[in-house]
């Protein structure tokens, strides 16, 4: 792991799994012995409003419980947050923005941010193996590529044992794949 | 796991008798999955999903006088709700045990962390604990249970809303026989369903005995000071953990001290760290137990510092600020008094950050105290 301690902000809409995200990348960290927090926030409640999911993912043990404030990473869910909120206002100058969107360069134009950028069109790889719309998955397969942080198997794992009982194996395979995608494509 | 998540898989390796219930953010999750449990037959207790908070703590103190284990959880407008109720649990001392999932009281509304809930119920002879973390909330359900059967009065344990509730942190369990041991079974005097020797429950009284029958009360949560210390000690067996009334981190030498509870001690002893690196001499003080009150102990332990600030998640409109209020208190009648500052902050969920909490230690150690500072 680069830094000591990792911080992530997730961008999304109420129901698409931000904070679904959040909790399944912490749990691969777990078991790596790192020491976590993730944790939601949410402005309206309710289905479809911005939200924020975060993440703390540390060597040593995480005494604070402040909201973060300088991002190593930001990984935006929902593409249309890109044009109606400052995604990077939190992001650290040398830190990562990872976006569902076409291209790096519609990214870079809207945001304005100079670091690195990473886009997938997660929504495509969602659609295409699962019929819907959960972009959510093949997000987290990339923002596991960009930072570094678990690896996918570890992730995978998480994923396996969240949706298999709950969605049944055929969903949590089809999981599996955007997981994978993501991460490939990152 | 989240706070709220650990503070029900507490519930369920109580598996208390009768839950009675109603959904209030934050404090949802702890009702979802523990109804979960109940679903999947986990957990054999009777699950009332009442029509209100009001029913709910109805149901309890019913549930409780029928020799039942009762437990619970609300937030906010919920435990308003149940305020009617919270000295009658209390007066007729039922060992209910609820967990508050800290919430700002309306108006106007928030969905947000503040102690205002749980401060607006203080004084209603509830025990009140606050936990810091996940790990904390799920190790106070024992306490709070052993404790509130041991006194027979109800007890509340707080955790902080969203930050802690929805948190996800790395939480240790005990093993359920474990936990079985350690609680045993409820041991009730009389109950409501005893109809071979039956007894009134909830009676009246007038003016000739009333007086009496509070002081009975007063002695009730002068016990509970003593047995938490009992009961913690002989939980620190099973978990290595340490419950004293409050937490005092790296306090031995400090010259400026705050005062605080729940998630932002946490905060704080991050900050304790980082200044502490840097040669100043800070330390926290974080209170567990907050009724009944240890004006003693926190007095002798904070008399050395030359400044101390109380960060204060509530207001107490027209007075001082709650926490601030006892450590004044205190503090009375102690021949080294140090300075004091009374701090308000993270109304309504604003956070609070770790430069923040730097600049009221710096204020300290300059000796700058100034009437009340809102940490905004």
């Amino acid at each position: 792991m680069p830094k000591e301690i990792f911080e992530i902000i997730f961008h999304a809409r109420a129901g698409q799994g931000a904070k679904t995200v959040a909790q399944f990348l912490v749990e691969a960290a777990l078991e790596k012995g790192l020491y976590v927090q993730a944790w939601p926030y949410y402005g309206a409640e309710r289905s479809g409003a911005p939200m924020q999911a975060f993440a703390r993912i540390s060597k040593k043990p995480i005494k604070s419980h402040a909201a973060i404030r300088l991002a190593d990473a930001v990984v935006v869910i929902e593409p249309s947050l890109l044009t109606t909120m400052d995604v990077t206002s939190k992001l650290a100058k040398d830190g990562i923005l990872i976006a569902n969107c076409c291209n790096i360069q519609t990214v870079k134009t809207v945001t304005k941010f100079q670091g690195q950028i990473i886009s997938i069109d997660a929504h495509e790889i969602s659609k295409r193996i699962t019929g819907k719309a959960f972009p959510n998955i093949a997000m987290l397969g990339a923002l596991a590529k960009a930072s570094g942080l678990v690896d996918i198997k570890a992730l995978s794992n998480v994923l396996h044992r969240h949706f298999a009982e709950k969605l049944g194996e055929e969903m949590a395979n089809k999981n599996a794949m955007m997981l994978k995608e993501g991460f490939e494509k990152a | 796991m989240s706070g709220a998540y650990a503070v029900a898989e507490a519930m369920r390796q109580i598996n208390p008798e009768v839950v009675p219930v109603y959904p209030i953010t934050p404090q949802t999750p702890v009702a979802e999955h523990f109804t979960d449990f109940k679903a999947n037959g986990e957990v054999e207790s009777e699950v009332v999903l009442a029509e209100s908070e009001h029913s709910v703590m109805s149901i309890a103190i019913g549930a409780s006088a029928a020799g039942a284990r009762v437990m619970t959880s609300t937030s906010s407008q919920g435990l308003a709700y149940m305020w009617e109720l919270l000295p009658v649990a209390s007066g007729m001392r039922m060992p209910i045990v609820l967990s508050v999932v800290n919430r700002a009281l309306s108006a106007p509304l928030n969905i947000h962390c503040d102690h205002s809930d749980s401060m607006g119920a203080k004084d209603q002879g509830w025990i009140q604990m606050f936990a810091e973390d996940a790990q904390e909330a799920y190790e106070m359900m024992f306490l709070s249970l052993k404790l509130a059967e041991r006194v027979s009065l109800p007890v509340m344990a707080m955790h902080d809303g969203f930050i802690i509730s929805h948190g996800v942190e790395g939480v240790k369990l005990l093993d359920d026989n474990k936990v079985k041991r350690f609680i045993g079974k409820r041991k009730s005097g009389f109950s409501l369903l005893d109809v071979a020797d039956p007894h009134t429950f909830g009676a009246f009284q007038l003016p000739n005995a009333y007086f009496e029958t509070k002081l009975q009360q007063v002695d009730a949560m002068a016990e509970a000071k003593k047995a938490y210390l009992e009961i913690g000690r002989a939980f620190s067996k099973f978990t290595r953990n340490d419950y004293y009334y409050f937490e005092k981190y790296k306090m031995n030498d400090a010259q400026a001290v705050i005062v605080t509870t729940s998630s932002a001690a946490g905060t704080v002893k991050a900050v304790v760290d980082f200044m502490r690196a840097k040669g100043k001499k800070v330390g926290m003080l974080k209170v567990r137990l907050f009724r009944p009150f240890p004006y003693d102990e926190v007095a002798l332990a904070l008399e050395k510092a030359k400044a101390v600030a109380v960060l204060d998640r509530a207001l107490a409109f027209g007075a001082n600020a709650p926490l601030y209020s006892e450590i004044l208190q205190s503090l009375y009648s102690s021949r080294k008094k140090p300075k004091l500052q009374s701090c308000v902050f993270g109304l309504g969920g604003r956070d609070i950050f770790e430069d923040q909490i730097e600049e009221v230690f710096n204020k300290l150690l300059a000796g700058k105290v100034e009437g009340v500072k809102y940490v905004k």
